[in-house]
């Protein structure tokens, strides 16, 4: 099943791009220029679609404002699949919903990416949890230090 | 229940092994831990870029042709090939300097294998923690998911998110380790893209390769997880206090 995956993530590529992209026209996300990614001939014409089309169906109000934005893009060949087209909520230049007002229909696998192609990033702000109840310890580093103790952590309470 | 922890220093960090079982004995624990640790260093020494005479460093060296090298060896350079196409290029362990360098798959891929093993000996619960990439089975009991703390990227004693998974990879890359070893592909500088990323799949390799690509992309790369229905990633951003997560275990 992963090697399935694998082979079709090109095809949805497009689709995806629209979704993912959408936050750098709302300078939410600093780092995203669709230029730093070495990206494969299927996605690059969406990537570049989006940055441009955005604007046409904006319904964007100044960024003062607090109320929550829509936007909408314009519609994309899903690989032969039909056309996608999606929608952005935007609330204070943060995109926390995307929606897909148009999608394809017909065969199961465009049923398939339908269901999927619905992303809602969770935002949250980075905090420190309680970590008594943990049974390991994850993305320790390399470093002997950190290693021991995140190690030991883990080992002990293991046992809990 | 019998139980066996233990830890061994092998492919550069330390792996630690977790095994639980309600059926075998604290023998069998100890020989399946045995075994499970002779492969950890028959791996070690097909793969390690350390090693002059492993399999990896003659291919880096072009001593070796990858069509020539063992059937392991080609396998692993197929996954890597898929995982960089599923991520557009931003794991490419091509790009890695001195040549091709799967480590970054290798060591959740076969600690998948190592889990295996586990299992076909009858052993219910096992985590297997490479360097803070996880391998999970069978939870930490009957009907209780193994509950892994995810350290916070800023401070190595605080854990910043939980993860809860019965069975199931956990792996986190950040710019925080040692070296900030990540470089991106695109542009031969260190990868900027995310402070830490965590990555909960069903395939380890996978899950260390979508890691270490978040990193390089940041959020750009939350689209591939719209196909990748069985993974979900949690990511710190490069720069502030601002997390996103996408995908069912952080639902």
């Amino acid at each position: 099943m992963k090697r399935a995956l694998f082979i079709g993530s090109g095809t949805i590529a497009g689709v995806a791009a629209v979704l993912a992209y959408a936050p750098t026209n709302f300078g939410s996300s600093p780092q995203s220029s669709p230029s730093a990614l070495p990206g494969t001939g299927g996605s690059t014409t969406p990537v570049t679609g989006t940055t441009s089309t955005s604007t046409p169906n904006q319904t964007k109000t100044p960024a003062a404002s607090t109320a929550s934005k829509t936007a909408t893009g314009r519609s994309y060949s899903a690989c032969g699949y039909g056309n996608v087209q999606v929608r952005i909520t935007v609330v204070n230049g943060v995109v926390t919903r995307a929606a897909a007002v148009s999608y394809p229909n017909g065969d199961p696998r465009s049923q398939f990416i339908n269901k999927q192609a619905i992303p809602w990033l969770q935002q949250q702000t980075l905090t420190a949890k309680n970590s008594s109840k943990i049974s390991g310890v994850g993305g320790a580093t390399c470093t002997s230090g950190a290693w021991t103790s995140s190690l030991q952590s883990a080992l002990t309470t293991a046992g809990l | 229940m019998p139980r066996l922890v233990h830890a061994e220093e092998v492919w550069g960090t330390v792996v630690a092994l977790d095994l639980r079982s309600d059926s075998q004995s604290e023998e069998a624990l100890k020989s399946v831990r045995d075994d499970m640790v002779s492969y950890f260093y028959e791996i070690d020494r097909l793969f390690s870029t350390y090693k002059p005479e492993s399999e990896i460093s003659r291919l880096r060296i072009g001593e070796l042709a990858i069509s020539d090298a063992s059937p392991v060896v080609q396998e692993i350079w197929q996954l890597c090939r898929e995982a960089r196409e599923c991520t557009e290029g931003a794991f490419d362990p091509w790009a890695a300097r001195g040549g091709f360098d799967p480590s970054g798959y290798v060591k959740g891929w076969a600690a998948d294998r190592a889990l295996d093993m586990a299992c076909k000996a009858g052993i219910e619960h096992v985590q297997i923690n490479a360097g803070g990439d996880i391998s999970l089975l069978g939870g930490l009991a009957i009907g209780e998911p193994w509950s892994i703390g995810i350290r916070h990227p800023d401070d190595d004693q605080a854990i910043a998110q939980i993860v809860t998974l019965a069975d199931g990879a956990i792996a986190t890359s950040g710019t925080y380790e040692r070296g900030a070893h990540i470089v991106d592909p695109s542009t031969d500088l260190p990868a900027i893209g995310a402070r830490s990323a965590t990555v909960v799949g069903p395939d380890g390799g996978v899950a260390d390769a979508l890691a270490t690509a978040l990193i390089v992309a940041g959020r750009n790369g939350a689209h591939w997880f719209v196909e990748l229905t069985d993974y979900s990633a949690w990511v710190v951003d490069r720069h502030g206090d601002q997390t996103w997560a996408i995908g069912p275990a952080f639902s």
